[in-house]
């Protein structure tokens, strides 16, 4: 099915780069802001305020500023991206689904005892937490799964 | 009397020695939290609101302004929640903290919080079930305990460290 094989590379390039582009924006605010001065780049800051609560202290900071989106949300868009542009899944949908869940828990369970308890987790956790989170949401949100048949080249 | 001198001669020393002036250059950055919930039912207009800084601020090494230093902020709008779901809108300046040797350091920035309407609900009901819906108040303005803005300094400050 050929059309099948257009849909996945379009679907993969338009949400690709719209993931991607949001930890790009997010690391250009605060070198933006260092380079050209203050208020420049709060406009970035600003445009990205209404996905993230852009902590300063759960985020990664550049250039003495942080990032315009938290160590974690940076790393989830970056995950999704990266899911999007990088990984051909030959599994069938239940299967990825259960992995997506399993890369998810991480993230989820670094959130959920840090709110039931006095840990504290790290902005190098809440990075690779959130990375796998994010191809976690890839597995799962992904309609299309490429299952190459080797003799035919086809994709169902 | 000469212990006295060489007492004074060593602590001069030991003062120009371990003491080192430090820049804090314009628009710096200074995370500021909230440490009580504040709401558009508490606050009145130019009131007075302590803050803190959440995370050390550092140049070449160096803490200027420590965690945990009280950041001091005032109530810059304040419009309480009206009847027919008008909602409550809450703007809180942050202006000014203290590095560790005492400078006081001016801030700008700002926390805000305005609830989410429900004009459109409440007038809809109102009109169409029954006109004491138009009663109901909307949302108060809250930012929550904990909540944390970047601040900047303005203008540069020569601070002296340890």
């Amino acid at each position: 099915m050929e059309y099948l094989q257009k849909i996945d590379i379009i679907l993969r390039i338009l949400f690709g780069s719209f993931f991607l582009a949001l930890p790009f924006l997010a690391i250009s605010a605060p070198i933006y802001q260092s380079a050209i001065g203050y208020p420049n780049g709060e406009g970035i800051y600003s445009f990205l305020s209404p996905i993230c609560h852009q902590y300063p202290t759960r985020s990664l900071w550049i250039l003495n500023r942080p990032f315009a989106l938290c160590s974690r949300c940076f790393s989830g868009y970056l995950g999704l991206g990266i899911g999007l542009f990088a990984i051909r899944s030959q599994y069938k949908y239940f299967k990825r689904l259960i992995f997506g869940i399993g890369l998810l828990i991480p993230g989820v369970l670094d959130g959920l005892i840090q709110l039931w308890s006095t840990y504290e987790s790290t902005n190098i956790i809440r990075f690779f937490t959130g990375l796998s989170g994010g191809l976690g949401v890839f597995y799962i949100t992904f309609p299309i799964s490429v299952l190459t048949n080797k003799k035919k080249g086809n994709v169902k | 009397m000469k212990t006295m001198v060489k007492t004074l001669t060593v602590l001069l020393i030991t003062t120009f020695v371990f003491a080192e002036t430090v820049t804090v250059q314009n628009s710096t950055v200074v995370a500021v939290r909230t440490v009580n919930q504040l709401s558009t039912a508490q606050l009145s207009l130019g009131q007075e609101v302590i803050l803190d800084v959440a995370q050390d601020v550092i140049i070449k090494g160096k803490t200027v302004i420590k965690a945990g230093t009280p950041v001091y902020g005032s109530v810059q709008e304040v419009k309480g929640s009206q009847m027919a779901g008008i909602p409550g809108k809450l703007v809180v300046s942050i202006n000014s903290t203290v590095a560790v040797d005492g400078t006081n350091i001016a801030l700008t920035g700002a926390f805000s919080n305005a609830a989410k309407s429900e004009v459109g609900a409440t007038v809809a009901v109102g009109v169409i079930l029954c006109p004491l819906a138009l009663l109901n108040k909307g949302d108060e303005g809250i930012i929550a305990v904990g909540s944390q803005q970047r601040a900047m300094t303005i203008g540069s400050f020569e601070v002296e460290v340890e």
